[in-house]
C-alpha cells in the first residue's frame, strides 16, 4: 500500500503536489490576530464557510448511504470493543493531589454581584515545560519576558529566524502587550518575547543579541557582556503542578465574572513579571480598553489571582465599567477557613437546585436538569437512586442554549463522593460526542433539540479519567476536590 | 477573550502563545480546506471555540489538536453548506473565483471541491508538509489505513482532472 506515496512511480503525485501548493499559496491571507480570535466568529460565519468551495458536493443519497454504512460499522465496533473490554480492570491515573491549602473569598462584593459557584481542583500537570527569562533595561523602564515553548509534534514549520521574527503590536492582543516571536528551529522550539515599555526596534535588537545555549531542553538564552539589559529571573514552567480553584459570579443578565485562584510560584503570570513594582494590593489589569474585554491578575503571596470578564453571548464585547468592580473584588479577597469556604459553596449550590427548571434530560445514569433565573444558571445531576440533585454553576455562555459544538460545556459533579463528568454541545461527528478511553468508566448519552448530553461516571476512588472528544482531543481529567 | 474551567487561567496565559505559533500553519491548512475566501473565518471559528475551553490546557499536543479541530470545523461546514450550494449552483448564482494551477492547468478550487475535507487535509499534510503516512495519521488522529485509503481516493477523484 505504500505505493500511494511512491512519487517516482506515479506522476499523479507530482501533479497533486503542485495542485496543493497552489491551493495553499492561492491568495493566502495573514492569519487572524489574537484579537480576531478573541472577538469570535461573525454572525452566520460558520454556515457560510465552505458554501462556495463545496459546489461539487456529493449527492444527498450517496451521503446517507455512507452514513448508514458508517453507523452499522460503528455499532459493530462498539459491540466488539465492549466485549473485548469486559473484565478490563486497568488502574486509573496517579493521585490527583490534595488541592489548595489556602481558601480565599471576598469580604465584600461589588453592587449587583452574586456568588454562583466555586470548584476546587487538585494539581494539574503541564507537559509543556517552558523556559522563561525575565530581563529589564539597565537605564530604562522597559521589561521583557522571553519564553521558549517546545514544539512536541515534530512537524516541520516554515524556516524562520530572529531576523524575520514576527512583531505583534499590543493593539491587536487581548492582553494588551506587544510581542516578537519566531521559530528557533524548524521543528523544536517557538520563542516569544513579551514586552512592556519596549518598542519594536529595541525588541528586535534584544532578540538578535540573545546568546542561545542548546545544552538544555528547552534551549536557554543569556545576555552578552555589555548588554543594555540585565537578567532578573529565570525559571522553567510546567515542572511543578499547580492547584486551582474557580469562583463564579453573576453580574447582570449577560455578564459573568470568573475568578481563578492559582497556587504555585512556578507559574507566575506575564503581567506580574512585567509589572514587578505594582503594589501588592493593586491588580494588574490588561486587555483592550476599546472593547472592554479584559483580565486582571494580582499576587497574594505565592498565589496568583486571575479574573476574566466574560460576556454571555460570546460577542467579545466586554464591559469597561466592570474594571472598578473587579479591582474592588480583588482587593477584598482574604483567606477564610476551609469550613467557611465549603459552607459558601454548598449554600449557593443548594440555591441553584431551587431555581426553575428550564430543561430536563433523561439518561441511563440519571437525570440532568438546566435551572436558571434572571441572574444565575446551573446544571444539575440527579443520578439514578439519589434523592436530591447536585448542581454546578454555569456561565451564561456555557448554557446548552448557547448552541456551541461539543464540548460547549464540561462539568465535574461530585454526588456523595461519586465523580461524574457531564459534557454537552452540538455533535459534529457521526461517531458521537464523548468516549471514555478507560473501559471502566460508564457512559450515558441523550440528544435533546440537537444538543448531545453525555454523562461519564468514574469508577469509585478514581482520581483521573481519560476520555476522547469528537474533536479528536484526548482529555486527561482530574477529580475535583470539592 | 474569556475562558472557564479548571485551568482556564493557565490557558489564558498560554493559548495566545500556542495560537501565534500555529497561526500561519492553520491558515495554510484552512486555505486548502475551504479556499481563500473562507479560510480566515474558518480559523477564527475553530480556534475561538477551542481555546475558551479549559480542557485546551490539558491537551497533550495542541498543534495536532488545532489541526484536527480545523478539519472538523471544515467538515461541519461542508455538510451544512452542501444542500444550499447545490441549490445555488442550480440557480446559477454560485460564483467561484477560479484560480488556475499553472502546473496542471486546472481550476484549483474546482478540483479540490471533489474531495472531502479529510481528503483535503490528508493531501495537505502529504504534499505540503511532506509528512509520512504514520505522521499524517497522528496529526489527524486516524489510523494509517484510513490515511492510505483517503489518499488513494483523493488521487482517484483527481486523476481525471489532473491528466
Amino acid at each position: 500500500m505504500n505505493d500511494v506515496l511512491d512519487h517516482a512511480r506515479d506522476p499523479l503525485d507530482e501533479r497533486l503536489r503542485v495542485l496543493v501548493h497552489t491551493a495553499v499559496t492561492n491568495r493566502l491571507a495573514a492569519p487572524p490576530t489574537v484579537a480576531d480570535i478573541a472577538a469570535g466568529p461573525a454572525s452566520g460565519t460558520a454556515s457560510d464557510i465552505g458554501a462556495r468551495f463545496d459546489e461539487g458536493s456529493r449527492s444527498p443519497r450517496r451521503r446517507w448511504i455512507a452514513i448508514a454504512a458508517a453507523l452499522v460499522l460503528i455499532a459493530m465496533c462498539v459491540s466488539w470493543l465492549a466485549m473485548r473490554r469486559d473484565g478490563d480492570s486497568r488502574p486509573v491515573g496517579p493521585d490527583g493531589g490534595s488541592g489548595l491549602d489556602v481558601h480565599l473569598l471576598p469580604s465584600v462584593l461589588p453592587d449587583g454581584w452574586r456568588f454562583v459557584d466555586a470548584v476546587e481542583r487538585g494539581p494539574i500537570p503541564d507537559p509543556r515545560d517552558q523556559r522563561v527569562l525575565v530581563v529589564a533595561e539597565r537605564d530604562g523602564a522597559g521589561r521583557a519576558v522571553i519564553t521558549d515553548m517546545p514544539l512536541t509534534d515534530g512537524a516541520a514549520r516554515p524556516s524562520s529566524s530572529v531576523a524575520d521574527a514576527e512583531w505583534t503590536d499590543a493593539a491587536s492582543t487581548s492582553r494588551g502587550t506587544s510581542s516578537l516571536s519566531w521559530y528557533s528551529s524548524a521543528t523544536t522550539t517557538y520563542t516569544q518575547i513579551v514586552v512592556d515599555g519596549l518598542d519594536e526596534a529595541t525588541t528586535r535588537t534584544l532578540a538578535a543579541s540573545l546568546v542561545v545555549s542548546n545544552s538544555t531542553t528547552p534551549a536557554s538564552y543569556s545576555l552578552p557582556a555589555g548588554s543594555p539589559f540585565v537578567v532578573e529571573h529565570e525559571y522553567v514552567t510546567g515542572s511543578a503542578p499547580i492547584a486551582s480553584t474557580q469562583l463564579q459570579y453573576s453580574v447582570g443578565s449577560k455578564t459573568s465574572v470568573t475568578a481563578h485562584l492559582l497556587r504555585g510560584s512556578a507559574v507566575p503570570d506575564v503581567a506580574l513579571l512585567l509589572h514587578p513594582d505594582q503594589p501588592s494590593d493593586q491588580p494588574v489589569i490588561t486587555g483592550s480598553s476599546a472593547d472592554g474585554a479584559f483580565s486582571a491578575v494580582q499576587a497574594l503571596g505565592d498565589i496568583a489571582v486571575y479574573v476574566d470578564v466574560t460576556v454571555s453571548d460570546g460577542s467579545g464585547t466586554g464591559d469597561p465599567s466592570l474594571v472598578a468592580d473587579v479591582t474592588t473584588f480583588l482587593r477584598a479577597l482574604a483567606p477564610v477557613s476551609p469550613t467557611a469556604w465549603v459552607d459558601a459553596v454548598e449554600t449557593s449550590r443548594a440555591q441553584l437546585a431551587e431555581l426553575p427548571v428550564t430543561e430536563t434530560i433523561e439518561t441511563s445514569l440519571g437525570t440532568l436538569t438546566v435551572r436558571e433565573d434572571a441572574l444565575r444558571s446551573g446544571l444539575c445531576l440527579q443520578p439514578t437512586g439519589v434523592v436530591v440533585p447536585v448542581c454546578r454553576g454555569m456561565a451564561p455562555n456555557d448554557a446548552p442554549s448557547g448552541g456551541g459544538v461539543v464540548p460547549n460545556g464540561v462539568f465535574d459533579i461530585l454526588v456523595d463522593g461519586d465523580w461524574y463528568v457531564v459534557v454537552f454541545g452540538k455533535t459534529t461527528q457521526p461517531q458521537g460526542s464523548v468516549h471514555p478511553v478507560d473501559g471502566t468508566v460508564r457512559r450515558a448519552e441523550a440528544v435533546v433539540a440537537g444538543i448531545t448530553f453525555t454523562v461519564l461516571a468514574a469508577p469509585p476512588g478514581a482520581t483521573r479519567i481519560t476520555y476522547t472528544l469528537s474533536t479528536g482531543a484526548r482529555i486527561d481529567a482530574a477529580r475535583p476536590v470539592r | 477573550m474569556s475562558t472557564s474551567g479548571p485551568a482556564a487561567s493557565a490557558t489564558q496565559q498560554q493559548w495566545e502563545t500556542i495560537y501565534l505559533a500555529e497561526a500561519s500553519r492553520l491558515m495554510r491548512l484552512a486555505n486548502v480546506l475551504v479556499g481563500p475566501d473562507d479560510a480566515h473565518d474558518l480559523v477564527i471559528d475553530a480556534v475561538y471555540h477551542v481555546v475558551r475551553r479549559a480542557e485546551f490546557a490539558t491537551v497533550a499536543d495542541p498543534s495536532a489538536y488545532l489541526s484536527r479541530v480545523l478539519v472538523n470545523a471544515a467538515h461541519a461546514s461542508h455538510r451544512s453548506s452542501g444542500r444550499r450550494s447545490a441549490r445555488e449552483e442550480r440557480a446559477g448564482r454560485l460564483t467561484v473565483a477560479g484560480t488556475v494551477d499553472p502546473g496542471n492547468g486546472v481550476d484549483v478550487q474546482r478540483a479540490l471541491a471533489r474531495l472531502s475535507p479529510q481528503q483535503r487535509a490528508v493531501a495537505y499534510f502529504t504534499y505540503w508538509e511532506d509528512l509520512g503516512i504514520a505522521e499524517v495519521a497522528s496529526r489527524l488522529d486516524v489510523s494509517e489505513g484510513t490515511v492510505r485509503r483517503q489518499l488513494a481516493r483523493a488521487k482517484d477523484r483527481l486523476r481525471e482532472v489532473l491528466r
